[in-house]
């Protein structure tokens, strides 16, 4: 990610944001780039910075001072055209009249439209940039502007002299929407403006449609507008079958990094290794890779897919919450403080001071403060991001896994969220560099694996919640290697300074790679992964719990729950947490 | 504590209309003659109209009242100018883990009497408070511990009694006795992140106030008026003209914060800081900058920039201009 991108980014940020405040409305959709969105793809130049926020302003006016339900007809086409015109006017008027920022900023898009309209000749042409520039000066007199008083001059006459009569209730309506169209319609009558050819008018409604997109009204287009982002997007945006290759490319540089992490064989792989009556063995780790969210994802697909995450979760929100919320209170009611009194040692009790003046022989009275019985916690939740996850059960995981991050952390308990699954389909690289060896037998595991951070235990949720959102790019999800994610995850949290390690895994099936599978033995991949998980249940401190979709883990897990349906992912984890908290 | 409290009842009636400037036709009971107790009157403070008469109920019927709100908004402050006008003794304490028992109820304590020591048991702040015509006022009330709060279960109760066990004793509450309290929390716990250290209220103590109130921000027009009260020095044309965009951006702040664009946000006490601040550095922009910005999480500054262009046509440091390139 370039500094470019980024900037990009935050201003798409930082302006849908004002937006979203100024509007009162956090549900504004406000959307950049292409057709039927509700924005340009923001300014390279600070320039143009001006004009691009107005436009943004222009719509969160439009939204929070008026009333879509009102409609008012004036009878033909071109008229009604002028009337909405107006009525733009108005909202932002209002806005700028509030906002000085807002101002100067519609008065820059302004300005950029007025300069659009500079080569149009015909009278007729610029009646409506010349109605806005009239209605502007008569609003807001403060803010001039140079560019429309040539627009202006060839209707000033008119409007001054027939519209003269309108300046004062115009004025006085500008904050009831009834009364201006009221206003508007007999203005707009007393100007004799005539209907003018379909031919010409057609062209006057391109022109609108091209120069005033944030007046569109109707945003429901918000689909069609991610196929037309801005061309160096597009190579990301565009099919899902391409983007795991491209990203393959500058990831050889972070293969290398994990060379050596991977290289470094983990406790507990070595005991499993030990234990082994059968040997686990990975053909090439070469291009195995550990990435976070963020380097898998440009920013902006990630804020798009959390948009789409934010839209699915609201109807299993509410349930997952209260859950949630039950076990906020749970965890929040073992976190009590108290004193113990009549100690040997520790912080005076001054209560009891007077008691060694009235008896000299009484010893001095200390209190301490009980430490917490809440043992500090850190929770790693292991997503399967196989491709058998896709659909509903990925949705799910995604919501619970942000819901369930953002109330342990309430309750000061670290939470990391993961993910595992593999770079390709069939084999990879590492099956590319089997066959030009020769294709030995019996190679392990053969495909390149991808593990995801999604979120570290170390960021807060409020910084990692943006990644959940990658959890449903379709293109991510393909075949899964529980064994070695088992490990991953494990070493991970084995390494953080919590007492008690929580280990939760969500899966949905038993492991599998077609390319590993298929030139190994067919339990290869399973009996790895019970290896794995015997090791974690009877030698290690993480306390390992699993929950299948629609599959039986409990052949796996000794701590396992199975659900039926995704919907009921929510449940089952606090269930499990909570009884996890409960034990001690 | 000094026994020189006047025992004696309200013995006059206020109008309240009048005295708080809000259009409510109302009488309540209130005490001709200030004593050591009672607030001094701040001119400057704005009444709310719903939380005035949330408080005013409390006074004038006995009513255990609870005022919620977000920081900032002058909770304590409001109790404690509504019990100033009617010159009622109001007393606050600030509650925290570390307020116990002892500290409320009472303690032996050594006293000199006849040039001998002696010990005697000093009454705390609640058998003292509730025998003479005071407002009790617990701040922070979802500060303190649960298990310290118990202490109050009887105390909350109209006519309950309080029972000394240290000095075999009961207490009757004295008539004119008020108790109110203010939280950050409806005592269900932090649930927006904001407030550290707050503790879930025993649902069972919750029940026993008779109103809960809530305040949060104020007024545009209100709020304006609180700052050009507090900061005469921005009472022109100018300074009207500023306070409102002040007002304007915090009021983005809120509703980003509503939005969960942003994790902080500008209470009216930041506006008057701010205001304040202003004063001594005569630079809106620097002031703005150690009074909010500063607290702020640096990936959300740039959307606080963004609020302040909106509100003050300028850009501030680590607004996105600053990545864009002149033409």
């Amino acid at each position: 990610m370039g500094s470019k991108s980024n900037t990009v980014e935050s201003i798409k940020e930082a302006v849908s944001s004002a937006a979203r405040a100024v509007s009162e409305n956090p549900e504004i959709e406000i959307n950049f780039g292409g057709m039927g969105s509700s924005l340009p793809n923001p300014p390279s130049s600070y320039g143009e910075l001006a004009s691009f926020r107005g436009k943004a302003d222009s719509l969160a006016c439009v939204d929070r001072f008026r009333d879509k339900t009102i409609h008012v007809d004036a009878g033909t086409q071109r008229l009604n055209s002028l009337m909405q015109e107006m009525e733009n006017v108005r909202v932002e008027v209002l806005g700028s009249k509030k906002y000085p920022g807002i101002a100067s900023n519609i008065n820059a898009k302004f300005e950029e439209k007025c300069s659009l309209y500079q080569s149009f000749e015909e009278k007729e042409d610029v009646l409506e940039i010349a109605l806005e520039g009239w209605l502007r000066k008569l609003f807001l007199p403060n803010i001039s502007s140079q560019e429309s008083s040539k627009l202006l001059k060839d209707w000033e006459k008119e409007f001054e002299g027939k519209g003269s009569l309108f300046k004062k209730e115009l004025i006085d309506s500008l904050e009831d929407q009834i009364k201006f169209a009221e206003v508007s319609r007999t203005l707009l009558k007393a100007l004799e403006i005539e209907e003018i050819e379909p031919m010409s008018e057609e062209d006057q409604q391109e022109d609108d449609s091209d120069n005033e997109e944030q007046n569109s009204e109707d945003d429901s287009e918000e689909e069609s507008n991610e196929a037309g982002e801005s061309s160096d997007q597009d190579s990301q945006e565009g099919s899902d079958e391409t983007e795991a290759e491209a990203g393959d490319v500058d990831e050889d540089a972070i293969v290398d990094e994990n060379q050596e992490i991977v290289a470094n064989q983990s406790w507990l792989e070595s005991l499993v290794g030990q234990t082994a009556n059968f040997t686990y063995k990975v053909y090439t780790r070469a291009f195995d890779e550990e990435v976070t969210a963020e380097d898998l994802c440009s920013p902006e697909e990630l804020q798009r897919l959390r948009k789409h995450l934010d839209q699915l979760m609201g109807s299993s929100k509410g349930t997952v919450s209260k859950l949630a919320h039950r076990l906020q209170r749970f965890l929040m009611a073992q976190q009590n403080r108290s004193w113990e009194f009549n100690k040997e040692e520790g912080i005076l009790d001054s209560a009891r001071l007077h008691k060694i003046i009235t008896d000299p022989l009484t010893p001095l009275s200390y209190k301490i403060e009980k430490d917490t019985e809440f043992r500090d916690t850190s929770v790693s939740i292991l997503v399967d991001s196989s491709g058998s996850m896709r659909g509903r059960s990925m949705t799910v995981a995604a919501i619970c896994a942000d819901i369930i991050s953002t109330t342990l952390e309430r309750c000061n308990v670290k939470t990391e969220v993961l993910g595992f699954t593999t770079k390709q389909w069939k084999g990879g690289d590492s099956r590319k560099m089997w066959m030009e060896d020769g294709k030995p037998e019996n190679p392990g595991r053969l495909n390149d694996i991808r593990h995801i951070i999604f979120k570290s235990a170390d960021t807060p949720w409020r910084r990692g919640q943006k990644n959940f959102g990658l959890m449903l790019r379709e293109g991510l999800l393909k075949e899964n290697v529980d064994g070695e994610a088992l490990i991953w995850a494990h070493d991970r949290l084995s390494r953080r300074m919590e007492q008690r390690k929580i280990l939760m895994v969500i899966s949905d099936g038993a492991p599998v790679d077609d390319s590993t599978l298929s030139t190994n033995q067919t339990n290869f991949l399973d009996l790895h992964l019970r290896q794995v998980i015997h090791s974690i249940e009877t030698q290690s401190e993480v306390s390992l719990i699993a929950i299948g979709i629609g599959h039986d883990v409990t052949r796996y897990y000794k701590n396992a729950v199975t659900i039926h349906r995704a919907e009921e992912l929510g449940g089952a984890m606090l269930e499990q947490l909570t009884d996890l908290f409960k034990v001690d | 504590m000094s026994k020189n409290i006047d025992t004696e009842s309200p013995d006059i009636q206020l109008d309240v209309g009048q005295m708080f400037d809000i259009d409510v036709d109302m009488k309540v009971p209130g005490f001709s003659e200030p004593n050591e107790y009672v607030p001094t009157i701040d001119q400057a403070y704005r009444f709310d109209k719903n939380t005035t008469l949330a408080i005013l109920a409390g006074f004038s019927h006995n009513r255990r009242v609870m005022i919620q709100g977000y920081h900032g908004s002058g909770k304590s402050t409001h109790i404690e100018q509504v019990a100033a006008r009617l010159n009622w003794p109001c007393v606050r304490v600030n509650l925290d883990s570390h307020i116990s028992r002892i500290d409320l109820l009472g303690k032996d304590a050594i006293a000199l009497k006849d040039g001998k020591q002696i010990t005697e048991f000093r009454e705390g702040i609640l058998p003292w408070a509730i025998q003479s015509p005071t407002a009790l006022v617990f701040d922070e009330y979802d500060a303190g511990r649960p298990d310290v709060m118990f202490v109050i279960q009887r105390v909350l109760e109209v006519e309950g009694k309080l029972t000394l066990l240290d000095q075999n004793k009961v207490i009757s509450p004295h008539p004119s006795f008020r108790l109110f309290s203010t939280a950050n929390t409806v005592g269900l716990g932090d649930t927006s992140g904001l407030y550290h250290g707050t503790q879930q209220i025993n649902q069972g103590q919750m029940d026993r106030w008779h109103i809960v109130s809530t305040l949060n921000y104020l007024d545009p027009e209100l709020e304006l008026k609180v700052v050009l009260a507090k900061v005469p020095a921005m009472d022109n044309k100018k300074g009207i003209e500023e306070a409102k965009n002040m007002i304007s951006i915090a009021n983005l702040s809120r509703q980003g914060f509503a939005n969960g664009d942003i994790s902080t946000l500008m209470s009216p006490r930041t506006v008057i800081s701010w205001a304040e601040n202003n004063q001594i550095f005569q630079d809106l922009n620097k002031s703005f900058e150690i009074t909010f910005l500063n607290k702020c999480d640096e990936t959300e500054r740039v959307i606080i920039a963004e609020y302040y262009q909106r509100c003050f046509n300028t850009e501030i440091e680590g607004s996105v201009a600053e990545d864009l390139v002149e033409e």
